[in-house]
């Protein structure tokens, strides 16, 4: 649908118009609905099979929200998520938790996402012994396996994870995503709370996996560089919107949005001099990011924009009132501005 | 590999033998040297209260008559004797009183030794039913949240608002009142023969069970809470795991530490309910002792003879202290942040 419209077969995950709002309320003992918090409000995109989708946005804008709406751990608003030909939004209880086998999710925090009462060997077997894959004799042997693949050593098995480091335990987290072989993962920033150089082992790691069992990630991050390393086409969101799709080189060489644009031009650079040559056309944004409980109207980047005026006198068009399309303005390159 | 140069296999690391959670706590335990000594004086009394038979001066000395019993009264004889007199009735002649006796004549020893019979059975049985139903209680609304959980508290915040003692009393006048009715029923007419062979204990069970699980509820209720927050809950709900599961495997072993220390500090209060209740008439039935009832008859005579006082205060005090040190091993042991 957004590349290769005719080869339907190869979109392993096509999320259409997903809106998560969650709800306001005041009163103590009847509690009104007085709002919604809109984290994600309308986004839609596709996932290749065997590709990287980079979602890149700043804190707040929603990024985590969507991938966990997309696994169905929040139940979104509005909108579906097709996977495979089936239709998360509509499967409950039991069928949605044996649809979860195929979709996993690496978190962010290494530290709050495993259980400290559980040894290394239970966690990453869980999933095996809930799905019933392995068990007894087979499933110490497949944990095995498993922290071989991700590079731990198997003798770890009866550990605690207070006993690792945070490298090791994202370690422990991606071996546990990848027991039940599921096809796509959802990385919820799976580096950000991590050292630097522990970073690149990590992302090396889920690259290697990703060419020997050919997965699919879902990667949200908010560091551009990681983003750029790992991706194959890139995702920008801001606001709850997304404001910018298309291929890694594309979105780097000729970003469209003005909030893109922005984003782009404050990656600072290892080079001093190419960095004060940069310093002169940098785009620095004024004021806040405005509350996700109450959007500006027309385009939610209005309020920021360094490019009001110019859509104003090429298009004509007031971005105070009128909110754009996401359409794709070139073959492959999806965005959400007027002034395109 | 390349991102497997942090774990090279040249580097011997010791195998660790096979490892529950469970027998590591253990382990754990064992090494605190208060934990232990507590624990053991614990069994010790359990065994000691549970044979108490064998364990008085009469049953060592070898006699076979009539066993000298804690109802075994020698009025004017030996009331008052002071601890290591003998007794001067015939009928127990050579009998040392190791403790003294009380105001009637009974062994002091023999009493105190019967007494932990109750406290005993008071101390582990309110305290098992108080932690089953307020774990299962707070957890459940903890996890659930919302309506439920305010439903489910609102009810644990009525039964707080009540006077539990005046329940309690309440209670104790309903049972006894089953006691004077000639037709009782199957059910209630079992309760009332247990009862009656238990000295008046299993009511004050009862009583003490049905309303001593609200601070354990609150206490779960609020851990949960917090645990519920956690990245690895959300981990557990991305592979699939069952909400039972959730419940009891993940969340309920990061649960149990506060809530066995809390239940363990519970105990001397559960001790001091079932002696007060018996100072009243409404608890154990007069002539079964129990630590209560012994202090308050010392404590009524105590310008005669003082040493009555001590054996039980001596016994509650140390199983008081037991339960504390205990309690707190039992915390560390649970939790492995906490080993070196």
């Amino acid at each position: 649908m957004l590349e290769k419209k005719n080869v339907e077969s190869d979109i392993i995950v096509s999320v259409q118009n997903l809106k998560m709002y969650f709800p306001i309320t005041s009163g103590i003992i009847f509690q009104r609905h007085v709002g919604d918090i809109k984290a994600v409000d309308g986004v839609s995109f596709d996932i290749q099979r065997g590709e990287t989708l980079g979602l890149v946005g700043e804190s707040g804008c929603g990024k985590s929200t969507t991938g966990r709406a997309i696994l169905q751990l929040y139940r979104p608003t509005d909108g579906t998520v097709n996977f495979e030909g089936s239709e998360l939004t509509d499967l409950k209880g039991g069928e949605l938790r044996k649809m979860r086998r195929h979709i996993q999710m690496i978190f962010q925090d290494p530290y709050a996402s495993l259980n400290p009462r559980m040894t290394v060997g239970s966690i990453v077997g869980e999933p095996l012994e809930v799905h019933r894959l392995a068990s007894g004799k087979a499933r110490k042997e497949r944990v095995r396996e498993l922290l071989d693949i991700v590079g731990l050593n198997p003798y770890f098995i009866n550990r605690y994870p207070h006993e690792f480091s945070g490298g090791q335990r994202q370690r422990i987290g991606i071996a546990r995503a990848l027991a039940v072989e599921p096809a796509f993962i959802v990385c919820d920033e799976p580096i950000s709370a991590l050292d630097v150089s522990i970073q690149a082992q990590v992302i090396n790691l889920l690259e290697e996996l990703q060419e020997r069992m050919g997965l699919t990630y879902l990667f949200i991050a908010h560091d551009l560089a990681v983003v750029r390393h790992i991706s194959d086409r890139i995702a920008v969101m801001y606001l709850g919107k997304l404001v910018e799709l298309t291929g890694r080189a594309e979105l780097y060489a000729q970003p469209m949005h003005p909030y893109t644009q922005a984003l782009l031009s404050a990656v600072p650079l290892p080079d001093p001099l190419a960095e004060m040559e940069r310093e002169k056309k940098r785009v620095i944004l004024q004021g806040d990011v405005p509350s996700p409980s109450n959007p500006p109207q027309g385009c939610n980047f209005c309020t920021r924009c360094p490019s009001l005026e110019r859509a104003k006198q090429e298009k004509g068009i007031d971005c105070h009132t009128v909110e754009p399309e996401f359409r794709e303005v070139e073959s492959g390159h999806w965005v959400a501005c007027h002034l395109y | 590999m390349a991102a497997t140069g942090t774990t090279s296999k040249a580097i011997a690391i010791p195998q660790r033998k096979e490892r529950t959670p469970l027998g590591d706590a253990i382990e754990q335990l064992l090494k605190n040297r208060l934990a232990v000594a507590s624990g053991l004086f614990i069994v010790l009394l359990i065994l000691m209260a549970s044979f108490a038979n064998f364990f008085n001066a009469y049953a060592i000395q070898g006699f076979e008559t009539t066993p000298h019993d804690p109802y075994a009264i020698q009025v004017l004889r030996d009331n008052n004797a002071r601890p290591g007199s003998t007794s001067s009735s015939t009928k127990l002649e050579g009998f040392v009183y190791w403790l003294g006796a009380d105001n009637l004549g009974r062994d002091l020893w023999t009493r105190t030794l019967y007494g932990a019979r109750v406290s005993m059975a008071v101390a582990i049985v309110a305290a098992t039913v108080s932690l089953i139903i307020g774990l299962v209680y707070g957890l459940v609304a903890g996890y659930f949240g919302g309506r439920i959980d305010d439903a489910m508290m609102r009810v644990v915040d009525f039964m707080y608002g009540l006077p539990i003692l005046i329940v309690v009393i309440l209670m104790q006048v309903f049972f006894k009142a089953w006691d004077r009715q000639e037709d009782t029923g199957v059910i209630f007419g079992f309760l009332l023969d247990m009862n009656q062979a238990m000295g008046g204990v299993l009511f004050v069970f009862i009583a003490m069970g049905a309303l001593n699980w609200l601070g354990m509820a609150r206490i779960a209720r609020g851990q949960t809470l917090s645990i519920k927050q956690k990245e690895f809950v959300e981990a557990a709900r991305s592979i699939g795991v069952s909400t039972p599961r959730i419940i009891f495997r993940q969340i309920l072993p990061n649960v149990l530490g506060p809530c066995i220390v809390f239940e363990t500090l519970q105990i001397p209060g559960y001790i001091l309910t079932e002696a007060f209740l018996s100072f009243i008439g409404l608890g154990v039935d007069a002539p079964t002792p129990s630590w209560g009832i012994m202090i308050n008859e010392a404590y009524q005579g105590l310008r005669s003879h003082p040493h009555a006082l001590i054996p039980p205060a001596i016994a509650l005090t140390v199983t008081v202290l037991a339960f504390n040190f205990l309690g707190d091993g039992l915390r560390d042991a649970f939790d492995p942040r906490l080993r070196e």
